[in-house]
């Protein structure tokens, strides 16, 4: 069956954003080099089959210079099948019209761009470096490629950040031929610029406010939330996103990659030098029935479609929360009312204890 | 090596909290060769995680040592610890009344406190010879002449002789132990009489079942005879005896004027009780010794397992506690919000905290415990009166004549620029003054009598704190009288919660009830839906706030590399809330049980 995800990082970047807890190198060329002859080793080595999506993270993979880009691609291209998935991250500032033609030759048919904000003083906040005219430019200009599954990245909630100037991005943000708006609320992780600056994330409350107009927003201008921070519009969900969600399985090729194949959990080094040294793994999960029973309604929850089966274990739990109104049953799937999404946690704590 | 009787010393040491007991303890231990240096750990004495943790002595330990004198001869120290925190009095009588002398302990730094002056009170009943021992004389603000006069004056103990010690250093500490050679009386006790040993601690062991710490009176003890325990006439055949020193040796003889430790494969932990007398079969004495002065607790509160399933498992732990804790009682109760559990009595909140930690630490047991509350004496109208220790069992308050709650002397030493604000402190907590009076030209003794109830509220701490931690106090029950006292409930989402109404005094409920229900607003997690929180008196709500809805509770992002990460995210975030309880569809943590306690009446 072609079902499977493959994932593969690429850890290097221009510039680091202050929010960021992805493995990540600023760029060098020697090691661009290096780093793409141990990842060409370990996808060799994977016995990969029955791809459905490819997605190629980071990091920027967009901050490889041409070279190196049609190198990644050559590498990737021999699991490439015509019809699947195949996305790669963009940054704005380095995705050149030179570029988008390499993607296109090898059969990329959807790019992610960082976006995050089209406000100045946010942007500069984050350290992020382009602007609203760049970000229009290079969407116009993979309209014109023919690449026309895009998504963006939407960040709110960000320290400082005034309810004007979120309805400001989201007018923007629709504004834009796009097909898919992922968004997050800031969360401030450990080794980050924020976490080490001490700055501290929103109230609860102006997030949930927040949360809750965008999801209006977007909807009343023809997306769908399909799952608690991703929206689109008809047919463009993520089908590699997707994959996470149902508990399907997933190769991480890469610095940093995680993994998800024939019931083991994985996490590859975060070591640029070890992986380059072709270290690549750096913890297993070996997963019980429990587990994969706990991951499917932890993943599977997220998702405005829900989930059809369940572990029976769970089933008096389950029955208490579609009473207490949180979980609702809609043709034999059980999904979290719409209202109650974005306490998720509360409720899998419920279910899953 | 067998000792005759006028080899034998039998002592304890009397301290305050960090004057030094468990300190001089170990150099003794080191003085005699007890324990050789590289064996010692600090305060080898205080066995239990808990009390080096705390730095304080809870269980009484026994230990025998041998000493050269200076004359030439070789003695027996017999040395067994007490406690020197109020709660623990009651071990404190139980060690004194295996010894014939005491060394009392002060600091030169701070002088006699309060609980230091209970204890001597306790041994001069128990009519011991007592050895003043001036500590910390190697600190640049000891004042020896100071502390010797505070001595002679508070307890009328001529001082001197007194000996001036460094714990620390171990300067003098040699002195000591020619003094107790000196000094104390050797213990006396025919020791072909019929046996009659004194039990003052007990421990439950698997393999031999239960270990009695016993002095020996009178008569001796040797394995393979049979034992009665007189107050309830069981016999045991005895499998091994023995002394700590402090490892346990076995021996197989004790005679009159010993202390030692004897098993006998009893297997029933409660028919060992601590102040029983132990005699032979064989020539069996006709009266057993004086025994204890039986120490009531003073404090009642609820113990609930948060896990109904262990109800068994927490019976049996507080049945083993008992064990060598006989001032703590507990029956079962049952709450409609916590479920099966037990009403436990304690001597004080530093006995609770203790039994609490030792039973989550020990026994592996999480607990939820309810506010603490005294026993009230509650005069129905019908002319009858019922003893109240669960604020939840007050009968309606049209049946109710009047409350009577149990008042405490409590004597609070102090340096004198502290008497102002430690006044007041009296006063707002009810108090009614008695005394004041010079201990020196610095030193004064402030005497109140109080509610216990205003005592287990926050006292201590305030009293810390408006003296900059320099005073200490002491209390003794004094009675009951009647006060203007009310049940006060707490209502979650409409609904009463009997766990957590309590007894107010009626001038601070409607102070009171505000400070609690903006309390568990703040201990209690957000929940699905808004839920207001209100304070009640007999139907009528006197304060009330609500806890919010949950509003955010989700990771914003959950891609391929967050899942491991998040579900180990979530068993952490379950584990920190394990000590929830779920009240109607409100989940309410442990904290918020003792929320009425711990509200501070100065944050308004």
């Amino acid at each position: 069956m072609n079902n499977k995800g493959l994932y593969i990082h690429i850890p290097f970047c221009e510039h680091i954003c202050a929010y960021c807890d992805f493995t990540k190198f600023f760029y060098d060329t020697k090691k661009v080099n290096e780093y793409l002859i141990a990842l060409e080793n370990e996808l060799n080595n994977s016995s990969i089959s029955n791809i459905s999506s490819i997605y190629v993270g980071g990091g920027t993979p967009t901050s490889l210079n041409e070279l190196e880009l049609e190198k990644l691609l050559k590498i990737i291209s021999i699991y490439y099948k015509e019809g699947i998935s195949y996305t790669f991250e963009a940054n704005v500032e380095n995705l050149t019209l030179e570029k988008i033609i390499l993607l296109k030759k090898y059969g990329v048919n959807r790019i992610s761009i960082g976006v995050q904000t089209f406000s100045p003083r946010l942007l500069k906040i984050i350290s992020r470096h382009h602007n609203e005219e760049k970000v229009k430019n290079v969407i116009s200009l993979l309209h014109q490629v023919g690449i026309d599954d895009i998504n963006v990245d939407l960040i709110y909630a960000l320290p400082s950040q005034t309810f004007e100037e979120l309805k400001e991005d989201l007018s923007k943000f629709v504004s834009l031929d796009v097909t898919h708006i992922s968004t997050y609320a800031l969360s401030v992780n450990d080794h980050t610029f924020f976490k080490n600056k001490n700055i501290v994330e929103q109230d609860a409350d102006v997030t949930r406010n927040m949360y809750d107009y965008i999801v209006s927003y977007l909807m009343q201008n023809g997306f769908n939330r399909y799952e608690v921070s991703n929206f689109s519009k008809d047919g463009y969900s993520s089908k590699h996103n997707l994959i996470y969600w149902r508990n399907q399985e997933y190769y991480g090729i890469g610095c940093g990659a995680s993994g998800y194949i024939n019931n083991i959990r994985y996490e590859n080094t975060k070591s640029l030098n070890k992986y380059i040294k072709g270290l690549y793994r750096y913890k297993e999960e070996i997963l019980t029935k429990d587990d994969i029973s706990f991951y499917e309604i932890m993943l599977g929850l997220r998702l405005i479609e829900g989930i059809s089966h369940y572990d029976i274990k769970y089933h008096d739990k389950i029955e208490k929360c579609i009473n207490s109104g949180l979980l609702e049953r809609i043709d034999n799937r059980i999904k979290v009312k719409d209202e109650y999404l974005f306490i998720l946690d509360y409720i899998l704590e419920k279910i899953l204890f | 090596m067998k000792y005759d009787n006028s080899h034998i010393r039998n002592f304890s040491i009397i301290a305050h909290i960090d004057h030094g007991k468990s300190t001089l303890a170990d150099r003794i231990l080191e003085l005699t060769d007890t324990v050789s240096k590289r064996e010692m750990k600090e305060q080898l004495l205080d066995s239990m995680d808990l009390e080096r943790e705390r730095g304080i002595t809870i269980k009484l330990n026994a230990v025998n040592l041998s000493y050269h004198a200076k004359n030439g001869e070789d003695y027996l120290f017999n040395l067994i610890d007490t406690p020197g925190h109020v709660d623990f009095s009651y071990e404190v009588s139980r060690s004194l009344a295996a010894c014939e002398g005491a060394l009392l302990v002060v600091d030169s730094t701070q002088g006699v406190e309060a609980q230091t002056l209970a204890n001597v009170y306790l041994a001069i009943d128990n009519d011991l010879e007592i050895i003043p021992v001036i500590n910390k004389i190697d600190l640049p603000s000891a004042d020896i002449e100071r502390t010797k006069k505070e001595i002679e004056e508070t307890i009328g103990l001529p001082c001197d002789d007194a000996i001036g010690v460094s714990a620390k250093t171990g300067l003098n500490v040699d002195k000591i132990l020619e003094e107790i050679v000196e000094k104390i009386p050797c213990p006396t006790g025919d020791r072909n009489a019929p046996l009659k040993a004194l039990i003052f601690d007990s421990f439950y062991d698997s393999y031999r079942g239960v270990v009695a710490q016993i002095r020996i009176k009178e008569g001796s003890l040797k394995v393979g005879e049979t034992i009665i325990l007189m107050s309830n006439g069981l016999e045991y055949l005895v499998t091994e005896i023995g002394i700590r020193t402090p490892k346990e040796v076995k021996v197989d003889e004790l005679v009159a004027g010993e202390v030692g430790w004897v098993a006998a494969q009893i297997k029933d932990i409660t028919e060992v009780r601590p102040g029983d007398t132990i005699t032979k079969k064989e020539n069996k004495a006709q009266t057993p010794l004086a025994g204890y002065k039986k120490m009531n607790p003073m404090v009642y509160c609820g113990l609930y397992p948060c896990d109904s399933k262990k109800y068994q498992d927490l019976k049996e732990a507080l049945e083993k506690l008992c064990l060598n804790d006989a001032s703590l009682t507990f029956e079962p109760e049952t709450s409609q919000a916590l479920g099966f559990g037990f009403r436990c009595g304690f001597l004080g909140l530093l006995h609770m905290d203790v039994v609490q930690e030792r039973l989550e630490r020990e026994y592996n047991l999480d607990l939820i415990l309810t506010a603490p509350s005294v026993i009230y004496r509650v005069y129905l109208t019908d002319g009858t009166m019922i003893e109240l220790d669960n604020p939840a069992k007050m009968p309606d308050g049209s049946y109710v004549k009047e409350i009577h709650e149990p008042f405490v002397e409590a004597k609070i030493i102090t340096p004198n620029e502290y008497v102002g604000p430690l006044m007041q402190l009296c006063q707002d907590k009810r108090g009614i003054y008695v005394s004041l009076d010079y201990l020196d030209s610095i030193r004064m003794q402030l005497t109140y009598n109080l509610p216990l109830s205003e005592i287990i509220y926050n006292f201590f701490d305030k009293m810390k704190s408006y003296s900059r931690g320099y005073a200490s106090f002491d209390y003794q029950l004094i009675g009951y009288q009647a006060s203007k006292l009310c049940k006060m409930d707490i209502l979650l989402n409409g609904d009463p919660i009997d766990a957590l109404c309590s007894i107010v005094y009626k001038d601070f409920a409607y102070n009171r009830g505000n400070l609690i229900v903006r309390k568990l607003k703040e201990v209690i997690p957000r929940q699905q839906f808004e839920v207001p929180v209100q304070a009640a008196i007999g139907g009528k709500i006197i304060a009330r706030s609500d806890i919010k809805a949950v509003r955010k509770d989700v990771l914003a992002k959950c891609y391929g590399g967050d899942i491991s990460r998040k579900k180990k995210l979530l068993e952490k975030q379950k584990e920190g809330k394990k000590r929830m309880k779920s009240i109607g569809t409100v989940d309410v943590p442990q904290d918020a049980f003792m929320a009425i306690l711990s509200v501070d009446d100065d944050n308004e």
